[in-house]
């Protein structure tokens, strides 16, 4: 290799490595973590239906704290943020909302699911002879610990029956999931929230009258 | 007659004598490293839209003919877009932050074709074809969920360069259409990458 080649090969090979390996990954944000997902019956006609009812509290599943007992509930301003946005959006698309008595066409559920993460680590020791031997646990033990919450908030709708189904399989014609609602900050998660519940309904552009 | 059986012997020592000289004479194997930027075409352009600017090539050639040359093509592209648009993923629509990323291997041999154009080349264009493989890896990454996948693709690559000789080496500027044919349920993908790197002899 000439001199001139053995200079510049480094330098070009080192450039091209340092680009190539700098490209940004993961998340920033908290917020950049959101996700809104939505699906929906593709045989479903969405543009009959006038009129929809929902329950005024939202169910929160957060494991089993009560076995037989009643089901726990979003806090009351929480639900109102909620169910107030989910309204307006379907008002605009030209959803009416009605009372269950007076035979809607369209049952709306909304439920909120709360899972914390846990993910932990155990402290080995490897000494000189690791190589020979298993490693052993650090005495006292180290355990390192760190959890976090994901929130998210589900809604489905779908064509009102005033029976259950013989099967007690409801089916429904439209599913959003709004993942991250959830960071601990009140300000944040509300609109957090809001803005989930807005965007689920900007990419279903089936949804509402023609 | 007897002409003929002095001139035979001697044009074969010729022959002998000069085979070395003009194989001294073609060039001796040339590596070359560059720079790399790519323009992302198609299939490609759909999942990564932007420019790649990070790229790099390693090329390892020998003369087989004074103007004709074969060698080895390797190289790393990356193809990023940070999107926040709605995808739809079986029947589902999905938004949130997403990281899409296309790792490219391409691990190409070719062979370049260089016209004589000048009698002491310093300027020397060339023509070539690349076929192989290309390794891509193709990475989505929403909200708190990823998925990746790689395959080695089928591909070919016409490529069209020039080299600017000095005493000590070369500086090559080309251009290459890189097509990588589908596989393992990612379609054909197609990016042309323009290179300007540096080539010396060995």
């Amino acid at each position: 290799m000439s001199r001139t080649g053995k200079r510049l090969a480094p330098t070009i090979l080192g450039l091209g490595i340092l680009l190539a390996a700098c490209h940004p990954t993961g998340a920033e944000y908290v917020t950049d973590l959101d996700v809104v997902a939505t699906t929906h019956d593709a045989t479903f006609d969405f543009a009959t239906p006038t009129t929809y009812t929902r329950p005024d509290r939202i169910v929160l599943i957060e494991g089993d704290t009560n076995p037989g007992g009643n089901p726990d509930y979003l806090p009351a301003d929480l639900t109102q943020l909620i169910l107030s946005t989910f309204d307006n959006e379907m008002s605009a698309i030209g959803y009416q909302k009605v009372a269950i008595t007076a035979s809607p066409n369209l049952a709306v559920s909304i439920a909120a699911l709360k899972v914390t993460n846990v993910s932990y680590y155990y402290g080995y020791w490897c000494g000189y002879w690791g190589w020979y031997y298993p490693c052993y646990p650090y005495y006292p033990p180290v355990v390192g610990v760190s959890t976090y919450v994901v929130g998210s908030l589900i809604i489905d709708l779908g064509p009102y029956a005033a029976t259950p189904p013989d099967n007690t399989a409801y089916r429904g014609a439209w599913t959003a999931v709004i993942r991250g609602i959830q960071t601990g900050n009140n300000n944040t998660d509300r609109t957090r929230i809001v803005n989930g519940i807005s965007q689920a309904f900007i990419q279903s552009p089936y949804l509402g009258k023609p | 007659m007897s002409t003929h059986r002095k001139l035979i012997p001697l044009a074969a020592l010729l022959v002998c004598l000069a085979a070395p000289r003009a194989r001294a004479e073609l060039p001796p194997m040339l590596v070359g490293a560059s720079y790399q930027f790519s323009i992302p075409i198609g299939n490609t352009y759909n999942y990564t839209p932007p420019v790649s600017w990070r790229g790099i090539g390693l090329d390892v050639a020998t003369f087989v003919r004074r103007d004709l040359a074969v060698g080895l093509a390797f190289g790393w592209n990356v193809f990023h877009e940070n999107t926040t648009s709605t995808i739809s993923l079986k029947g589902t629509d999905i938004s949130g932050n997403q990281d899409r990323t296309l790792n490219v291997w391409p691990t190409l041999v070719n062979a370049r074709w260089f016209p004589k154009i000048s009698s002491n080349r310093d300027i020397q264009p060339y023509i070539g074809a690349n076929v192989g493989g290309y390794i891509i890896e193709r990475y989505l990454g929403v909200g708190l969920t990823a998925a990746q996948e790689t395959h080695y693709h089928f591909g070919l690559a016409p490529e069209i360069g020039c080299f600017f000789q000095n005493p000590v080496g070369a500086v090559f500027l080309n251009a290459r259409y890189n097509m990588a044919f589908a596989a393992g349920g990612v379609p054909f993908q197609q990016f042309l990458s323009i290179s300007l790197g540096y080539a010396w002899e060995r």
